[in-house]
């Protein structure tokens, strides 16, 4: 029998088949964030029919703040990935168009705004404000989309080789049975905090902790830094056993 | 359909007892329709539909194009509600879509808004001392034969196969922005991967055509079209429909609205006069079918009898790759057999 437990299990990946007008696994041209790291990790970024793309379009917000697919959180670590991956995308590929579609973009981290103007003045990244509303497949496999550029007031249409959906993050199956099963259950399914300021470890149940994307979206770094703190804190509380 | 998250909901459609409301437009545009789909309901499937000639319109025109105000549609509306319950009946199924749009958003005002339904209670009493129930359900005819379908195959002589090469027609399905648009809920499979008609066209051999412009507008939009002017934006949006569709070769287009099925028809005539182009290789243009036109000659009803030889794009050739026999003798003869002059063929759609 154990003094004490860490939850940390972690979030899950929006399923993007939720969001159909936007066509994932319906096109082969719509992939998500996974899908693309996976690419830029092996150096192969390939459209659906298999060549070499020659546009490539980022869609922010996938199942986060988003009222349709119940989300209204923001995921936090779309924004800055988008960024990266446009990045990667015009390093590896510096033939390919890419550009970012968004809501607003939301910089978290230190050197992230740096990345962002880096995207636009040294790799051409283009950044259109507006949310596609509609993706369909066209006759030679690429994506057809439909949005509106909301600064410049007018509907667009465009086609690209591949759509990327920066999903969000959603708590995990796991995550989801533990906080019912002990009643720390909190908004969205993620675990509920007896504070998220000041004692954002504890669960307010005896020796029971939590730590990282458990309890809401996180970056990598954040969740390194949480985990520290729930170690100190389970160690506070195990003195207090004697 | 490579789509999941349709197949969750499931639009609640009645068994049977239905009242069913005809269109103003439908029986002159499509005018063997209607009676194709009571024979259907009545002789194929034996559910009660009772079509009442007392109704009269639902002001749907008039109230999309701000001739008529809201309180009188809903008084209008509250009177075909008041001659259903007077006949006994609770499921309504309007002909029209955009009757369906109407009399779907006019029950949702007076849900959300229970003082408008006072009002209107007031105004029809007023006006014609008549009392009304809302429907308990309503569905659009199309969603009867969506959900009869299957039931519907084991009468069918013929299928959306081509008998010359054994494959499925291509079929192009096009949803009335009325049908799934205003309340995505009350359309089967919603607003973004609409299945009312792909379910028809799969459950009866043919293969859906997914298009980039297939859930865009057709094009009538009402004031577009009512208002001369603005005639252009109609038949532009009809041509970047057929011209997005054009390179997967449609066998045919199918809808269920009547406003989209006589554009993307008749459009293909202006257009071709226009511009002298036309959407298939051979000059014909792609023929346009309603839902009931589908299944009728599916069930091996006569074409003239369904009103094919009303449409501009002529079907013929659709008949012969499904093996469908006609009569052209009987192409423009009268029901009562009297031969009426045939129209005159347009100088580039080839009939």
């Amino acid at each position: 029998m154990a003094d004490a437990a860490l939850i940390a299990t972690g979030y899950q990946v929006f399923d993007a088949h939720r969001k159909e007008e936007l066509g994932y696994g319906i096109y082969k041209g719509v992939i998500t964030s996974l899908d693309m790291e996976q690419m830029i990790k092996h150096g192969k970024i390939l459209n659906a029919n298999g060549d070499e793309p020659k546009r490539i379009t980022f869609l922010q917000c996938v199942g986060s703040r988003d009222e349709k697919s119940g989300n209204h959180y923001c995921s936090k670590i779309c924004c800055v990935t988008a960024v990266k991956q446009a990045i990667e995308v015009r390093k590896q590929l510096p033939k390919c168009e890419a550009s970012v579609f968004y809501m607003d973009l939301r910089m978290w981290g230190q050197g992230f705004e740096e990345m962002y103007r880096t995207a636009q003045e040294k790799y051409g990244v283009s950044f259109v404000r507006g949310r596609i509303s509609e993706a369909a497949g066209t006759f030679d496999g690429r994506v057809q989309l439909k949005s509106e550029d909301t600064l410049m007031g007018l509907p667009l249409k465009m086609t690209t080789d591949l759509l990327v959906l920066m999903v969000g993050m959603e708590a995990s199956c796991g995550t989801k049975v533990l906080g019912k099963s002990c009643d720390i259950s909190g908004d969205y399914g993620f675990i509920r905090t007896v504070n998220p300021h000041l004692y954002d470890n504890e669960t307010g149940r005896p020796g029971l902790f939590a730590a990282g994307t458990c309890k809401r979206p996180m970056s990598v770094s954040d969740s390194i830094n949480d985990a520290r703190s729930a170690a100190n804190a389970i160690k506070d509380y195990l003195e207090t056993l004697g | 359909m490579a789509n999941r998250y349709w197949n969750e909901y499931q639009k609640n459609i009645a068994d049977d007892h239905y009242y069913y409301e005809r269109s103003c437009i439908r029986q002159t545009f499509f005018p063997g329709s209607e009676t194709a789909f009571l024979k259907m309901m009545q002789d194929e499937l034996g559910k009660d539909i009772f079509d009442d000639f007392r109704l009269h319109t639902c002001t749907g025109i008039g109230y999309h194009t701000d001739v008529v105000p809201l309180e009188t549609t809903m008084t209008v509306v509250a009177r075909i509600f008041s001659l259903m319950k007077e006949r006994g009946y609770e499921n309504l199924v309007p002909s029209c879509i955009t009757s369906f749009g109407v009399f779907t958003e006019m029950c949702h005002m007076w849900q959300e808004h229970p003082e408008l339904l006072e009002q209107t209670r007031e105004n029809l009493y007023k006006a014609c001392k008549r009392e009304f129930d809302m429907p308990k359900n309503i569905a659009h005819p199309s969603d009867l034969i969506f959900k009869y379908r299957f039931e519907l195959a084991e009468k069918m002589k013929y299928r959306l196969v081509n008998r010359f090469t054994g494959k499925p027609l291509n079929v192009v399905e096009h949803i009335g922005c009325h049908y799934a648009k205003l309340f995505p809920d009350k359309g089967v499979g919603k607003a973004e991967f609409p299945y009312v008609l792909a379910g028809m066209i799969e459950a009866w051999g043919g293969h859906v055509v997914d298009y980039p412009e297939r859930r865009h507008c057709c094009g009538f939009g009402f004031r577009q079209y009512l208002v001369q002017e603005n005639r252009g934006y109609s038949v532009s949006n009809t041509k970047k429909k057929l011209e997005s569709m054009e390179p997967y070769e449609p066998d045919f287009i199918v809808s269920n609205c009547p406003g989209c099925s006589m554009f993307l028809d008749r459009w293909q005539y202006t257009i071709a006069e226009m511009e002298h182009k036309t959407y298939d290789r051979e000059g014909y243009g792609i023929p346009v079918l309603t839902y009931e036109e589908m299944a009728g000659l599916l069930l091996g009803y006569d074409p003239w009898e369904l009103g094919l030889q009303i449409h501009q794009v002529q079907s013929e050739r659709l008949l012969d790759k499904i093996g469908i026999p006609y009569d052209p003798k009987q192409k423009y003869n009268s029901a009562s057999g009297k031969i009426l002059r045939a129209p005159e063929k347009p100088e580039n759609l080839l009939v």
